[in-house]
């Protein structure tokens, strides 16, 4: 069963039309790399996904829940299924006041997770796997750009989010350090989340093949599978 | 339930300490309105006591004519005690008149010149305690005077009135300047959390996005507001107390607010911070906070 359902959404922004009836659907543990120029409506899609956004029309489903467009809809639990969405942008986003253990701990409390024994127990595993321990008492001013973005992987990783979105991680990243974080999504991906990649740099959709969706002003000109042919949408 | 409470306090500790001019400023403003007021309040409670001190020595004085019989006295003191408000009353004869003037005038050669006795004997009206005011006063004082064999009826209820009429038009600018202070301290209070607000405006979105709600978005201000106007008021006591004891004894030395009203006034200080917080944040642009 789908874990995010997209039906006939469209998007505007006054006059701007940012996504055209599109139509989607997302399985957990997937790849997914979201392509396209700028202004094509990639950050768009993931924030609707997000629930950042709502759509102007058409319908969006994350598991099972939908979050209707236009007034009138059924109140659905956005701030809830926000939670199950971790997100990871191009701007690190970190609270520049708090160190990054707290950076992190923040997105276990706002799930409920109070006592300091079990976030420590949830973060500092974290703090392992992005390879940013001995940093945890650092402010986010004191660390590379490379490090910030970890820790901001972290702190999107640390309620086990269902769905990881990531738009333009690598953006303001040099090589090596964008090779690693790739590293990292794909090993969040191999361990059941479904991971959404927006992406101007196609290289990295041929060192890490995946699913490609590709949308050219707010339009789905192709969604293809590594191996399928690009150029036409398979409705999923 | 402890570690979200200490969540909002550290959160409102960092708010603070970020901010620690405008807090100041806050506090300051919002002592200088507050000050004002208090001052209002204890010059209210002071000429609000004069006035009771007026009533509770209210009496009203019956004079009679001369040469009453018995039966004429025991008519005319009927009469009194059937007036609607009157408690007790006391006779008061002529001589007994005369020895009260004699001890009042202590003045031997101004009694010499008065000669004989020519004060009238009198009745004196105790009112009840729900007439000791002026009108109460006044309505016994004129149907006294309607009893036959009485002279005149004199009474310092004018006195009372006045000062109840003072005391009203005190209340009516205290009313006014209560709601001045309302809005004062609601603008103050509104306007810190709208700047604490913009500043931390990064914060709020990355916090929102995450999922966070009230707890992690506007009890931290909320709380601030709350604060900032306690604050303002102990501040405020704090100076009234120190002004009023550096005056010296006697007209412009105004006695102190009672412990239960200076709560209660920080109370309603406190709450007004939280209401003037609570607007600030209910009342931002959405696009401020999503």
């Amino acid at each position: 069963m789908a874990l995010i359902r997209l039906d006939h959404v469209s998007k505007s922004f006054g006059d701007r039309i940012a996504l055209n009836d599109v139509s989607l659907s997302f399985d957990p543990g997937e790849w997914v790399f979201v392509l396209g120029p700028s202004g094509a409506g990639k950050s768009t899609l993931l924030r609707v996904i997000a629930m950042a956004e709502k759509p102007t029309s058409g319908r969006v489903e994350v598991d099972s829940e939908g979050l209707l467009a236009g007034s009138g809809g059924k109140r659905v639990p956005v701030r809830r299924l926000r939670r199950m969405v971790g997100v990871l942008g191009q701007e690190f986003r970190l609270l520049p006041d708090r160190t990054v253990f707290d950076n992190i701990a923040i997105a276990c409390q706002i799930s409920g997770m109070w006592s300091l024994g079990e976030i420590r127990e949830r973060v500092n595993p974290l703090l392992d796997e992005m390879g940013i321990r001995g940093k945890e008492a650092l402010y986010p001013n004191d660390l590379s750009a490379g490090e910030k973005q970890r820790a901001a992987l972290a702190r999107a990783m640390a309620r086990h989010p269902r769905i990881l979105i990531a738009d333009e991680p690598t953006g303001n990243l040099d090589p090596a350090a964008a090779g690693q974080i790739f590293a990292l999504l794909r090993e969040i991906c191999a361990r059941g989340t479904l991971v959404l990649v927006a992406t101007h740099a196609e290289d990295w959709v041929r060192r890490h093949p995946g699913r490609a969706i590709r949308l050219e002003r707010g339009i789905l000109r192709s969604d293809a599978t590594e191996g399928e042919p690009e150029g036409e949408v398979v409705p999923r | 339930m402890m570690e979200p409470v200490r969540y909002v306090l550290k959160e409102l500790y960092r708010g603070l300490e970020k901010h620690r001019a405008l807090t100041i400023t806050s506090v300051m403003s919002i002592s200088s309105i507050l000050l004002i007021f208090l001052f209002f309040l204890m010059v209210l409670q002071s000429v609000s006591r004069y006035t009771d001190q007026l009533e509770s020595r209210e009496e009203v004085s019956v004079f009679l004519n001369e040469g009453l019989s018995r039966g004429d006295l025991q008519q005319v003191e009927a009469s009194l005690r059937a007036i609607r408000g009157v408690d007790s009353l006391r006779y008061v004869s002529k001589d007994e008149a005369w020895e009260s003037f004699r001890t009042d005038v202590a003045d031997e050669a101004l009694i010499q010149a008065v000669g004989t006795n020519p004060l009238p004997a009198s009745y004196v009206i105790r009112p009840t305690a729900d007439f000791r005011n002026a009108e109460g006063v006044r309505s016994i004082a004129r149907e006294a005077e309607t009893v036959p064999h009485v002279e005149d009826v004199r009474y310092a209820g004018e006195w009372v009135l006045r000062a109840e009429q003072v005391v009203g038009t005190l209340e009516k600018i205290g009313l006014a300047l209560g709601l001045i202070v309302l809005v004062g301290v609601l603008f103050v209070v509104g306007a810190t959390t709208r700047l604490s607000v913009q500043t931390r405006l990064d914060s709020i979105h990355l916090v929102r996005s995450l999922g966070g709600g009230f707890l992690f978005n506007e009890a931290p201000f909320l709380a601030e507001g709350f604060l900032l106007a306690s604050l303002s008021s102990l501040l405020t006591i704090a100076v009234a107390r120190a002004i009023n004891d550096s005056l010296a004894d006697g007209l412009f030395r105004l006695q102190f607010l009672p412990v239960p009203t200076l709560a209660l006034f920080v109370g309603v200080s406190g709450l007004l911070g939280l209401l003037g917080s609570w607007i600030a944040v209910a009342t931002l642009p959405r696009k401020w906070l999503l």
